[in-house]
């Protein structure tokens, strides 16, 4: 199931930027023990030329975002993926995730296992692994035209216990 | 702002995940910054049509009468300001030289005729903008007069800059 970022909007209010500007982490209780969602790196575009997409993808380890999850028990996580980047202007630019944009390793010394954002992954924090990293990447797509400017989105991460 | 992760947790789990779940948030942000991108385009040479000694001569920067204005065409999708960086107070024909007066004039496009600047001197603003919302043009016109045409027969030319930039 797709989380639709327009729903949760409305939903939210000013909920969603007020955290996103803090990048606190998130803490519940997970049945197996407490989890841990901690931002570590927000998805980094740099500088961009309209009219020529980018694409930052999640094994670019300077520019992809980051979080790191910790805990034990059976998860399942979701993104609250935005559909633009937008200015203080209210300009926006497209803003799309594919496929191969997402990957997960558990442990310190896991396996690299892509995912595609847009539908979430589940996470298996058992076995003495206790701790997760989330990588994620996207594609940018500024007009020819696009208005210069800094333009910066949201992305929640949901991690919830099955 | 312990609250308002929970508060964004809650409605979260609401929407797609089991609602016996405790669901946790975690927030990044995707940024991006556009750069500024100016782009010299067209330009044209502003001639002044024949000069007889003893009469004024001038190229009138609207309406272009009395020769060719001359013009640059930029194109910007940031907040800019043309200036002329280089506007020289005299024409030279090897050593002799004659003075003139420039006249300046902006327009969106070159098909257009472009409404006069308040300042054409070296160093002043011709033109700018401050609410730019996506890729433009801008048309820079240059006209003038010679007054003083008691010289030397010849060809007498000046170099003209003007420059765009972001502010």
């Amino acid at each position: 199931m797709r989380f639709r970022p327009k729903a949760l909007v409305r939903v939210l209010g000013g909920t969603v930027l007020v955290a996103a500007l803090a990048a606190s982490p998130g803490m519940a209780q997970g049945g197996g023990g407490t989890a841990v969602v901690d931002p570590v790196q927000g998805l980094q575009f740099g500088q961009l030329v309209p009219g020529m997409t980018l694409r930052v993808g999640p094994e670019e380890v300077g520019q992809r975002g980051e979080l790191h999850v910790e805990g034990t028990g059976q998860y399942q996580v979701q993104f609250l993926l935005p559909e633009a980047l937008v200015s203080l202007e209210g300009r926006t630019i497209p803003l799309v995730f594919g496929a191969t944009d997402g990957i997960l390793v558990r442990g310190t010394a896991g396996t690299a296992q892509v995912f595609d954002p847009r539908f979430g992954i589940g996470l298996s924090l058992t076995g003495g692994v206790r701790d997760a990293r989330i990588f994620l990447g996207g594609t940018v797509e500024p007009a020819p035209g696009q208005a210069s400017g800094m333009y910066l989105a949201n992305i929640t991460v949901l991690v919830a216990r099955n | 702002m312990r609250k308002l992760a929970i508060m964004t947790l809650v409605a979260g789990a609401a929407l797609a995940l089991p609602a016996s779940a405790f669901a946790q948030a975690g927030n990044i942000t995707a940024t991006a910054t556009v750069n500024s991108v100016f782009i010299d385009g067209a330009f044209q040479n502003l001639v002044f049509d024949a000069v007889n000694p003893g009469t004024a001569a001038s190229v009138n920067v609207v309406t272009g009468a009395g020769g060719t204005p001359g013009f640059v065409e930029f194109s910007y999708n940031a907040n800019y300001r043309v200036t002329a960086t280089a506007l020289p107070a005299t024409l030279a024909s090897g050593a002799a030289t004659v003075g003139v007066a420039w006249e300046c004039g902006t327009s969106a496009g070159t098909g257009t005729n472009p409404a006069a600047s308040a300042a054409c001197t070296q160093g002043a603003t011709v033109a700018s903008s401050d609410a730019v919302a996506g890729m433009g043009t801008v048309v820079v016109w240059l006209g003038g007069t010679i007054a003083d045409t008691n010289v030397l027969a010849g060809t007498y030319t000046g170099n003209i800059t003007f420059t765009i930039a972001a502010f």
